[in-house]
């Protein structure tokens, strides 16, 4: 793993007495897409804005670029961009125009603003809004505003909380080229969203914030193991075979969709030598196979499976 | 090369008030109602027991009552429904000071107020010459220091209202704070005259009333740099 980017140690943080954050620690590696999730009301805005500057009132340490943001705050705003969940603009402000201070603000020239900001505005489909009032902007073309303001000034680390909330799909999916085109840039990512699928999508890593902490972190098949969850195999039939029967001898089948079987394997074993068997005797019966392999777990599965075990378990 | 953001937030905030509706109506609005108030009341004013009241006089009289209060409500009102709409994260994330975005939208509101002052009055002044009054050294220092005092009065006003509007987060709060406390931050200035001390020493006063508003407004700078956005 290249050298974290941001280091979070033992953050904490309460409202009214109420803990919200209770040392959760974290890295996140340059040029790394982190996904950070967890149940409503988790803590996962309160973690970004601390991150980001807006509250300033926590205990613990959080570090970008080596820096702890509580000392030295001005250089933490030089490489971080931030889209705020709800983000807002002053009403009176044009599209351009309110991209245009922003980017004044944060240091951009204005040569390079008189490039960026015309690109970003034709990419995220709003050239034709630039001369709008933001106030009459819709929801999700000021969540695009919200996404363009974080990316004039090209910062080292983008950090965005919930940002397809509020996107159309074709936005959505624009939404991720783009965070995949800055990570081969090399910006490094933090982002929040309870569009699961979404995070599945682009994050390297998933953090699930869980009870104030980081409950575990790590890439989807890290989870996996991490929550033990089995590995299972999923085989589709274009002729059925005679006896279905031999699933239930490699592990526990089922009948997922018509014509689809899903067949959950027993601790330790080999799921390579399931699907060469699971084959071997679709054609030895008289079937014919369409398709077959590991199901690869999905975020929502794993995160709801990982909540009913903390439910249990509490 | 990149400019001063403090200078950008104050030229940005200036732009910004000077468009806006609310300016409008004291730029153009208030100087003709002011005007018409003026010419409807001519008669009766200078056959009444104000009979040397002048247009510039009117004009002052009528600015000073209102000027003050609409500048601590403007305040004190954009900074809540700026704060309401996750205006200042945008702003808190760039470098930038806290305190100068609360510093700026003061240049800017109580920098429209007074110019929106000296328009009604010199409008006041031009309607005078109009009518005859030629302006005399006398009648022109006692517009000045009306203009001195409601200057001083309206960045006292701006500055309490900027404290207000910074500490609450419901614009109904703000403004009955600002009606009900604010003003009496700003009759400060005027009770030594009233108490019979420092009655001939305007500049002193005035001065005392610059140095506090900019008490206050530094107090409502650092209340900006401890909310938690």
């Amino acid at each position: 793993m290249a050298a974290p980017l941001v280091q979070i140690r033992g953050l904490t943080k309460a409202y009214y007495g109420q803990p919200v954050l209770d040392g959760v620690s974290f890295d996140i590696a340059e040029g790394e897409v982190f996904g950070y999730i967890g149940p409503n009301g988790a803590g996962k805005t309160t973690t970004l804005k601390i991150l980001a500057g807006l509250i300033t009132q926590y205990r613990g340490e959080v570090r970008i670029d080596g820096a702890d943001i509580a000392a030295d705050r001005a250089r933490g705003h030089r490489l971080i961009g931030f889209l705020p969940q709800g983000v807002g603009f002053q009403a009176w402000r044009t599209v351009e125009g309110a991209l245009d201070a922003l980017g004044e603000l944060s240091g951009v020239p204005a040569d390079a603003r008189a490039r960026r900001i015309p690109a970003l505005l034709e990419r995220f489909d709003l050239a034709a809004a630039r001369r709008k009032k933001v106030r009459e902007l819709s929801g999700g073309m000021t969540q695009k505003l919200g996404l363009i303001q974080a990316l004039l000034h090209e910062p080292k680390l983008l950090v965005l909380d919930e940002p397809l909330e509020g996107l159309d799909p074709p936005s959505r999916a624009l939404l991720k080229d783009v965070i995949r085109e800055r990570q081969r840039a090399g910006t490094t990512v933090l982002f929040s969203s309870h569009i699961l699928s979404d995070v599945e999508d682009v994050a390297d890593r998933v953090g699930i914030l869980h009870g104030g902490a980081i409950a575990t972190s790590g890439s989807l098949r890290d989870l996996m193991v991490a929550f033990g969850e089995p590995l299972e195999i999923e085989l589709a039939w274009s002729v059925a075979p005679a006896d279905a029967g031999f699933l239930a001898e490699l592990g526990a089948a089922r009948e997922y969709r018509p014509g689809v079987w899903r067949v959950v394997l027993p601790a330790g074993a080999d799921p390579d030598a399931a699907v060469h068997t699971a084959i071997e005797r679709t054609l030895a019966a008289g079937g014919r196979l369409r398709r077959i392999g590991l199901v690869e777990p999905e975020l929502d599965e794993l995160f709801a499976s990982y909540l009913a075990r903390s439910r249990r378990a509490a | 090369m990149p400019r001063n953001p403090t200078w950008l937030l104050v030229r940005d905030e200036l732009i910004g008030f000077a468009r806006s509706r609310v300016m409008l109506v004291l730029w153009i609005v208030l100087p003709c109602v002011a005007l018409a108030g003026f010419l409807l009341l001519r008669g009766r004013v200078l056959h009444g027991a104000r009979a040397d009241m002048s247009a510039a006089a009117f004009m002052s009289f009528l600015e000073s009552s209102l000027a003050s209060t609409a500048a601590a409500l403007m305040i004190a009102v954009d900074l809540v429904s700026e704060r309401n709409r996750n205006v200042y994260p945008l702003l808190v994330i760039r470098p930038v000071r806290r305190e100068v975005i609360v510093w700026a939208k003061f240049v800017a509101v109580a920098g429209c107020v007074a110019i929106a002052c000296v328009v009604s009055i010199s409008l006041g002044v031009v309607v005078d010459v109009a009518y005859g009054v030629t302006p005399t050294a006398a009648g022109l220092s006692a517009t000045g220091q009306a203009l001195v005092q409601m200057t001083a009065l309206i960045a006292l006003s701006t500055a309490a209202g900027a404290v207000f509007g910074v500490l609450t987060r419901s614009i109904v709060v703000a403004v009955l704070l600002v009606l009900y406390v604010g003003q009496n931050v700003a009759g400060l200035v005027m009770l030594p005259v009233y108490l019979g001390v420092l009655r001939d020493q305007f500049w002193l006063l005035m001065a005392l009333a610059g140095a506090l508003a900019v008490v206050v407004l530094w107090l409502a700078g650092r209340a900006f740099r401890r909310v938690q956005l």
